[in-house]
């Protein structure tokens, strides 16, 4: 089967202080802006070619108010309409979103609100496609190239989970299994990496994370420097999770959403006959921290 | 804080509601919350979120259970 989603296309975030929060977004994670439209200032990571993949929204709460999914070719958005058919779910077309075409937009069964779009401008990254450098000068902060993933909380994780392998055909690839062999927490993916979207157990609609790539040790060390240097609240790490043995840093923008450095550098390649890896829910303290062997007071009862 | 006591606290940036706590008396500024975690309603009850808040006077306040210990979600 072909994978039919590209990547975790954009996630909207709220924001407690649009003004503040965007110089925190520019100056200390280090994304480009490339739009600021009312209250939402769209942004991405320095090697991502599409318009845009964060949305930041003045809001009077935190937490994320939408995440949407980028389909590999046009059709594949017609594939997806058939199947949330099929499968009765309650689903809004939406015609266009700033610079972004077609949308498919529903809620899921762990009450985030999902988009599956296909196309959305192409302004190309900072480097030229003609005889480019491997990166360009000039970045800012942490400057991650681009986003990798989210995690997300769920009342009742079998079903979520089972919804995006069903309807949305993502696959796992790393789960938490309780004693009695139902997955709890699961990591999914389409495009050939550990986690395009993991679940864990929570509120309805909650936001844990989003991630963004760092390519080093290196350059994980040095996002730890950053944050540190402009007394930002880091969560957890520099340290490397079990699953997907990605390394890690947790911490949190100004608003607190959590925000993560994910270290794929580390994490291994899927491919299309990959199975699932089982983590038994005694061992969730090196399953999420690897190295500290147990989980932090916050993991699993702070997001937004 | 100098008896030790150990206050928990989450984001520190008045999004998630980790550190809220109860204001018995005295007057806060609020800062800036998420009303999804700090309703009017519940302002209007003494809830302030301590890493926002600033003290306008003394303040004599009480944990919540939120922060007074935080019990890890049941696995199985």
């Amino acid at each position: 089967m072909p994978y039919r989603i590209s990547r975790l296309g954009t996630v909207e975030i709220r924001s407690l202080d649009l003004d503040r929060d965007l110089d925190y977004y520019v100056n200390v994670l280090g994304l480009q802006l490339t739009a600021r439209e009312g209250r939402t200032a769209y942004l991405k990571g320095w090697d991502e070619r599409h318009a845009y993949s964060v949305m930041l929204t003045q809001a009077d709460q935190a937490g994320m108010a939408r995440m949407a999914f980028r389909t590999v070719d046009p059709e594949d958005l017609d594939y997806y309409e058939n199947r949330l058919r099929k499968f009765t779910v309650k689903f809004d077309v939406i015609p266009e979103d700033y610079r972004r075409g077609r949308a498919l937009r529903f809620t899921a069964p762990s009450g985030h609100v999902v988009e599956l779009y296909s196309e959305m401008d192409y302004t190309g990254n900072l480097l030229p496609t003609v005889n480019p450098a491997p990166w360009p000068e000039g970045l800012k902060g942490i400057a991650p190239p681009r986003m990798d993933h989210a995690l997300v909380t769920a009342p009742d994780p079998p079903k979520a989970i089972q919804f995006f392998q069903e309807v949305l055909e993502f696959r796992v690839s790393e789960m938490l299994v309780n004693p009695e062999g139902v997955p709890v927490a699961a990591w999914l993916w389409q495009r050939p990496a550990p986690h395009d979207i993991a679940i864990v157990p929570g509120r309805a609609g909650g936001f844990h994370h989003a991630a963004f790539t760092v390519d080093s040790a290196e350059a994980l060390f040095r996002a730890a420097d950053i944050l540190a240097r402009h007394k930002a609240r880091i969560d957890y790490g520099p340290g490397r999770h079990g699953i997907t043995r990605g390394t890690t840093i947790y911490f949190f923008d100004p608003s607190g959403n959590r925000l993560e450095t994910f270290g794929g550098y580390t994490a291994y390649q899927m491919d299309p006959d990959c199975r699932a890896i089982k983590w038994t829910t005694d061992q969730i303290g090196p399953a999420v921290f690897y190295y500290s062997q147990e989980l932090n007071e916050t993991f699993l009862s702070v997001y937004t | 804080m100098r008896s030790g006591a150990k206050v928990m606290f989450g984001c520190r940036g008045g999004g998630c509601g980790t550190c809220k706590m109860r204001l018995i008396s005295g007057r806060v500024d609020h800062g800036r919350c998420s009303v999804a975690v700090l309703p009017e309603t519940e302002r209007e009850e003494g809830a302030f979120l301590s890493c926002q808040a600033r003290p306008l006077s003394d303040l004599n306040v009480e944990l919540t259970e939120a922060n007074r210990y935080r019990k890890l979600i049941n696995w199985a």
